[in-house]
């Protein structure tokens, strides 16, 4: 059986699923296809490196080989995915101890030091400016917002695809929109200039 | 700053929608391929993760079994225990291990099967 070479947005078919968690190559690489754009892109919001994005997708999609026999078929594919993705994610920082200190400095819910000068902020510097910001976030906080603000995704939704339930997934995302906005406020000015 | 703001600022700023490296797929697959030789070895067809499971639960139950076993005597039951002492150490040690692992197994199962 030959697979076309999927498109962005596209899923894969029942049929594919079947192949899919045989473990056939074929459909695994349109699987990638389907899925890598949207991966590496939620990573690197939730882990700020690029590099550190490319081998967490990697290692994602490895895994997904891996454990496809597992996949049940009760819930979405993109839902599977996106639990290994920030399993995944979780894990790489904690071996690499990379977040830890982050983390504890979170727990302080510390606040951002304000800029001497930031009457000019360049895109590259609001960027900072706002990873910051998103640093503060504790890790499940961060990965919540991101599936709100970038997958556009509902509350419910939220905790399907976290395993959070539904009251934990509004307490998460409230704090840190809450914390997000109260460290982006002194700035709000110079975003939209 | 409402909720709309705060969403079209995050957008707008921070990580808008970016392509992963064109050669993501090929380093994969490509890691897949060289991953399957490296496991097509004979040691890689034995099931250790299992032998060691089974050679940990044997352990305990051999253990739980010498410490039944002195249990009648009070005098002999001191004596026993300070001989074996060391080997209940390591069926203790290794009951912790199989609990670990039981753990492990369990875990990983709930976390990755939907």
């Amino acid at each position: 059986m030959s697979y076309s070479e999927a498109p962005q947005k596209m899923e894969l078919n029942s049929n594919e699923i079947v192949d899919f968690k045989n473990g056939k190559k074929a459909v695994f690489a349109k699987f990638i296809e389907v899925y890598k754009d949207r991966i590496y892109n939620n990573v690197i919001r939730f882990v700020c490196n690029q590099n550190d994005a490319e081998e967490i997708t990697q290692r994602v999609f490895i895994k997904c080989y891996q454990e496809c026999s597992k996949f049940r078929g009760e819930a979405k594919l993109s839902v599977w995915i996106f639990r290994i993705a920030y399993n995944e994610s979780l894990n790489f920082l904690k071996k690499r101890n990379k977040w830890v200190f982050d983390e504890a400095i979170s727990h302080k819910r510390r606040t951002i030091q304000a800029p001497i000068v930031f009457e000019n902020l360049e895109r590259q510097d609001k960027k900072e400016l706002i990873e910051k910001a998103m640093r503060i976030l504790k890790a499940d906080e961060r990965w919540v917002l991101i599936l709100w603000c970038y997958e556009d995704l509902s509350y419910n939704e939220i905790a399907v695809y976290t395993g959070f339930t539904l009251s934990n997934v509004k307490i998460k995302l409230h704090r840190a929109k809450q914390q997000l906005k109260q460290e982006l406020e002194p700035f709000k000015n110079h975003f939209y200039e | 700053m409402n909720d709309a703001k705060l969403k079209t600022l995050l957008k707008t700023f921070y990580f808008p929608k970016l392509s992963s490296s064109k050669n993501l797929k090929e380093a994969v697959l490509r890691q897949l391929e060289t991953q399957k030789q490296i496991e097509n070895t004979v040691f890689s067809t034995l099931p250790l993760r299992s032998i060691s499971l089974w050679g940990v639960a044997l352990c305990t139950f051999l253990g739980i079994f010498f410490i039944l076993k002195a249990l009648p005597n009070e005098f002999l039951k001191r004596l026993d225990f300070l001989i074996n002492f060391p080997v209940e150490y390591s069926f203790l040690v290794l009951s912790a291990l199989f609990a670990v692992f039981v753990s492990d197994q369990f875990f990983i199962k709930k976390r990755n099967v939907l």
